[in-house]
This record gives C-alpha cells, structure tokens and sequence, in this order.
C-alpha cells in the first residue's frame, strides 16, 4: 500500500486525552510531520485559518461551537478541505450530515487503533 | 506514551469533568429552564464516555452513556429533571467518581441504570455500603516530584554516612546520641519517601486477566487465570518497567503454553489449562511467579535454532544441560515459535523480557517440563534508587555486591578450594559451589597476601544455584543509594550503576549474575 504522508495534521477534540491518543497514533504511524492541535470549534478554525493544515480530525461535541458549526466554516475557508469527523457510536447520523456537508470520512470512538491510520492514509491520498 | 500516562492523563481530565457535571447539576436544580447548564453535563458524560471507551473501562462507559441520554432526554423535553431525578443522578455521579478513581473497582450497574429509569425508588441505594468513603483521603502528585524527593532522601543519607565517617573517632555522647537520632529520622524519612511510589501490583494484574481472556479467545484456548497475592505493592518505576515483560509472558503462555482443548483431551489433561500468577516476598525482593500446565518448551528446539543461527556448535548442542539451555533464552533473536503469530509474534521475544528485567535489577528464574508446563519466576528489587549492600575489597578498590544476591559469607583455608575438571570449587553445605575470582573477571590484580592462607568468599545466588565469588575482605553491610550511569544501557556489563560512599569515594555496584 502506498502512504500519504500529510505534513500538518490539526486534532480537534475537546478532551486532552483523545488529542494525546490520536496525536501517538499518528506519530507512531508517521503520518504527519506537523501536529497541531484545538480543543473547540473556534479555536479550530482559527488554526485552521493560520496554519493551513493538510488534514483536520474533528470531534463533534465540543464546547463553544462543535464540529458541525467547525466544518462549515473549515470549508467556507477552503472547499477542498480534508476533514475526518471523530464520533462515537450514536453520533452516527450526525456523522452522516457531516459527510453530505464535505468531511472526508470518518472515525467511531474508541479508536481501533489500527483503523484510524488506514482511514488518515485514504483521506490523505484524496484530490 | 504508555499506558500509565494514559491512565494518569484520563484520571485528571475524568475527574475535572466530574466536577463540572456536579456544579452543572447543583445549578441545573436552581436554573432549570438555562439550557447552557444541559449541554454542559452532556458534555462533560460524553466527554467522560469516549475517554473511558478508549481506556476499555467497559462499566464507566456504560454508565456515561445512560447519563447522556436522560439529558438528551430532558433537553428535547421529553423527561424533567424532578428532585428524585437530579438525587438519581448523583448518585451516578458519586459512583463514576469512584470507578474513575479506581480502575478496578467493580459496581452493580444495573441498580444505578434503574434508578436513572425509576428515579422515585433512589432512595433504594441510599446506605449501600460501596459508597462509603472507605479509603483515606489521597491526593494526585506528580511522579517527578516523588522522584526528586527519593534523590534528595539519597542525598541525605549519603550525607548521613559521611557525617557518621567524621564523627566515628569522636568520644562525645553528646554528639554520638545526635547521629544516632538523625540515622533514625532518616531512615524513617527513607521509609516514608519510598512508600509513597509503591502501587499495588494489582494494577497490572488486573490487565492480565484481560491479556489472557483475549488471547485465549483468540486461540479458540480455553483457559483458567488463578492470581494471588495482588495485594502485594511494588515501586512505580519497577512496575512500569515489568509490566509489558509481563504481558508478553502471558501471551507467551496462553499462545505457545496452553494446548488447545483438543490436544489437552488427548493428553488426559483437563480441556482449560491453567495459569497461575502470583507474587509473594522473597527476603529483599518481590517475586512474581507465572506457572503453567501446557506442553512445556521444547528445549531441543532451542538448541536447534541456537546450532543454526550459529549460537552453538552441534557438538556443544549435544553436551550442553538443560539449564543452560534455558538460559539461552535470554540470547537475542531465539524465539522458538515455528511462525511469527500475531498474538506473540511482535519482534519481542524472550530475551527482551529477560533484560528488561535485569535492566532494573531482577532476575528471571525458568523451570520447564515437556509435558508437563513452564514456571517462570521474575525476582525484583522493592526499591530501584536504594537497596542493601555489602562493601567488599578487591585489590584496594571497593565495589558493592547487592544484599539481594547473597547468600552468605565464609573465609576458609586456601587448600579447601578444589579442582573439578579445572574449575575451582568449594564444599558448602554438602554442595559443590563453583568459585569465581572477581579480579580476575574485572582483570584487576588481587592482593594475594591480605590473610595468608585465608580466603574470603561471598557466596551468591543465581538462578538457584550458589557460585562463590572471591574477594580480599568485605566491610559492613550499609545502605546503597544508587547513581544510575549517564548512558546505562549496556546490559552485558557485570556494573552499570555505582554509588557515592561516606569518604566521598566512587564504588561500583556489581551484578554477580553478570559475573558468573
């Protein structure tokens, strides 16, 4: 299989803790060689907007504005916009709106670990 | 990052959000209609949720779940937050505190989901017991602190000895009645100071019995995990340091170990095997013994592939005992299982368990019988930055042997070394004891004349068996505080740590495993 390697990926996630566990997935799978990272929707497009990242991962329940409300304006800055959403089981539909309104894919939370480079790789790989 | 900051990293982030959800919920009560207190609790339970999903906390994240919902519910106006509701929920929030506090802290869901559905009978659990603060108040510190505290503690007693050096030709009471009031404190504070990084060794245990649940599964294995003495507590860094080693040992077990059902019924053995993990004191050091009933390891296979990647000769092969065929475990690159499996086939092989153990100052102990299964007993140190040690003299120089290994210590007349097909040997208890010349091996000159006719020998103990090292005399036993060397990561050399002694001296710690 061959890799996308991103040099800038953005975590967004409200939690330090799931930062820190994506932020080791994608390091220990060498996936980006820049890590940024947001803890709500405003400060994620901020970094967005100053940063310019390859690949944004997105969590959809955050204080101040959540990952929806971060999404649209993440790709009224930048319509081509690589953005996987991060959710758990029953945020599915949600998940769903998500992918019609422009994210790349997805992930369900807890990580299967080895799922979530797969899924980075396959976005990475997109025009 | 480990597992371990993982846990400390979700323990805080966990309990801030529990925080949140109590202040949120107090508010909620007074402000029913203010939405913004809702989303919060959502929030903080979601958060909780996937936090706990990741750590595999299965109860915690169940139990968030059913929090969420009831304020999904509420925020769509489908439910109200009733008195009986909001004493319901913190209740909830009373017990995930705990479960979050304590991993291993198991609850009785279901009596809390149904007071989240049937909110008026609350008071049900109102005296349950479990939710008794039983424990002591505790406070979360963080592991850098502790480990400066242990330094300083040895800088103390280093200082302490030093002191004690000065004043030993004293006649003073007065000052000798001092020292011997600061020895105590000190050693009550070293005491106290090492206390505070033990953990239960419970804590890995507990993840061993979903290692070897998992793994069984897996293999279509049938298995039955016994475990005793988890009680036991081990210093922080000693068990970080074993607890992958300990896992692998595991697997090891359950998948090369353990046959499977079929083969057990034809070999007259019950269809589970059995697996028993325990740990227990060993004078100085902790044991933790890992005892199966599987078919054993094939020690002609081991040979085999030591002839092949060129580690013996056939001929040595064919002369070579069991035990130190067993021994050739530790060597690099020896693993035996016929393919690489995903269960324990992951580049780690038994010679990384082996010297991950040593590399903090443990053995590992391996018995095996063909047929009838494998023991493997890993000796730790209580404590990696202070231990017990006896100052010995070899050639003017002092080096420090670990109080841990030795057995005791003899002197004897120079005709009662014998020579058994050229090696030198004592008879000690009715046994025939190998004896080592420490000079020799560190290729230092012994000074042959200190007791004309007399040996000094300390007898030490390794993987069972005694050996007998040589030296020119041996001072007191004293207290060692370990100075770990800047690029220690050779762990074929018989001393990499020393320690500091009261004339301001440098000696080396000897590993007289590394010796023999």
């Amino acid at each position: 299989m061959t890799r996308g390697v991103a040099s800038k990926i953005l975590i967004v996630d409200d939690a330090s803790f799931m930062r820190s566990v994506l932020k080791d997935i994608i390091k220990n799978n060498g996936l980006a060689s820049e890590i940024f990272e947001a803890g709500d929707g405003i400060e994620a497009v901020k970094t967005f907007l100053k940063i310019k990242p390859d690949l944004v991962t997105m969590d959809v329940n955050m204080p101040k504005a959540d990952g929806i409300q971060a999404l649209r304006a993440i790709l009224k800055i930048d319509p081509t916009a690589k953005v996987i959403m991060i959710s758990s089981v029953e945020e599915k539909h949600i998940v769903q709106d998500a992918i019609k309104l422009g994210a790349r894919d997805y992930v369900v939370k807890p990580f299967d670990r080895s799922n979530v480079p797969l899924v980075i790789n396959k976005v990475i790989r997109q025009k | 990052m480990s597992e371990n900051n993982y846990r400390e990293m979700y323990l805080t982030e966990a309990l801030e959000h529990v925080d949140i959800m109590n202040q949120a919920l107090l508010k909620l009560e007074e402000q029913p209609d203010v939405k913004d207190h809702l989303d919060l609790i959502f929030r903080s339970a979601h958060t909780i949720k996937g936090m706990a999903a990741t750590m595999g906390y299965e109860q915690t994240t169940d139990l968030c779940k059913n929090i969420e919902n009831i304020f999904d519910a509420i925020r769509n106006k489908k439910q109200k937050l009733s008195s009986n509701l909001a004493s319901a929920l913190f209740k909830c929030i009373d017990v995930l505190q705990q479960m979050i506090n304590d991993e291993n802290k198991k609850i009785d869901l279901e009596s809390y989901l149904s007071i989240l559905k049937n909110p008026n009978k609350s008071q049900q659990i109102e005296n349950d017991e479990s939710m008794q603060p039983t424990q002591l108040p505790t406070i979360r510190v963080k592991m850098s602190d502790l480990d400066s505290l242990v330094n300083l503690v040895g800088e103390l007693i280093i200082s302490k000895m030093k002191l004690e050096n000065t004043l030993r030709n004293e006649d003073s009471i007065k000052s000798k009645t001092a020292l011997v009031d600061l020895g105590r404190l000190v050693s009550d504070l070293q005491y106290q100071s090492l206390k505070l990084r033990l953990i239960p060794i419970d804590t890995i245990f507990k993840r061993s019995e979903r290692i070897v649940r998992d793994t069984a599964n897996k293999l279509g294995k049938i298995v039955n995990l016994q475990i005793d003495g988890a009680k036991l507590e081990l210093d922080r860094t000693i068990l970080d340091a074993i607890s992958e080693p300990l896992l692998h040992i595991l697997r090891n077990c359950v998948d090369h170990g353990i046959e499977s059902p079929s083969e057990r019924k034809t070999l007259k053995k019950s269809e589970s095997g059995n697996i028993k993990l325990s740990a227990y004191h060993v004078g100085e050091q902790i044991a933790i013994k890992i005892e199966d009933d599987g078919k054993g390891i094939d020690l002609e296979k081991v040979k085999a592939k030591a002839v092949e990647n060129g580690i013996l000769t056939q001929q040595e092969a064919n002369e070579i005992s069991d035990e130190k065929t067993i021994e050739l475990l530790g060597t690099p690159g020896l693993s035996t299982a016929k393919t690489i499996t995903d269960i324990s086939g992951r580049g780690v092989g038994m010679d990384v368990v082996i010297n991950k153990v040593q590399d903090i100052g443990g053995h590992v102990q391996i018995t095996t019988e063909t047929g009838k299964g494998t023991t493997m007993i890993l000796l730790l140190p209580l404590s990696v930055s202070i231990i017990g040690g006896l100052l010995v003299n070899i050639s003017n120089e002092k080096f420090v042997l670990p109080l841990s290994s030795i057995t005791t210590t003899l002197k004897i007349n120079n005709n009662e070394i014998k020579s058994l097909h050229g090696i030198e040997v004592i008879e000690y208890q009715d046994k025939i004891v190998p004896i080592v010349r420490v000079s020799d091996i560190l290729e230092i000159k012994q000074d042959q004349y200190i007791v004309p006719g007399k040996v000094t020998i300390v007898i030490v103990d390794k993987g069972g068996k005694p050996y007998g090292l040589v030296v020119d005399s041996f001072e007191r036993k004293q207290e060692i505080v370990i100075k770990k060397f800047s690029n220690a990561s050779d762990s074929e050399n018989a001393f990499h740590n020393a320690t500091i002694l009261p004339d301001g001296k440098v000696a080396l710690i000897l590993d007289p495993s590394m010796l023999i």
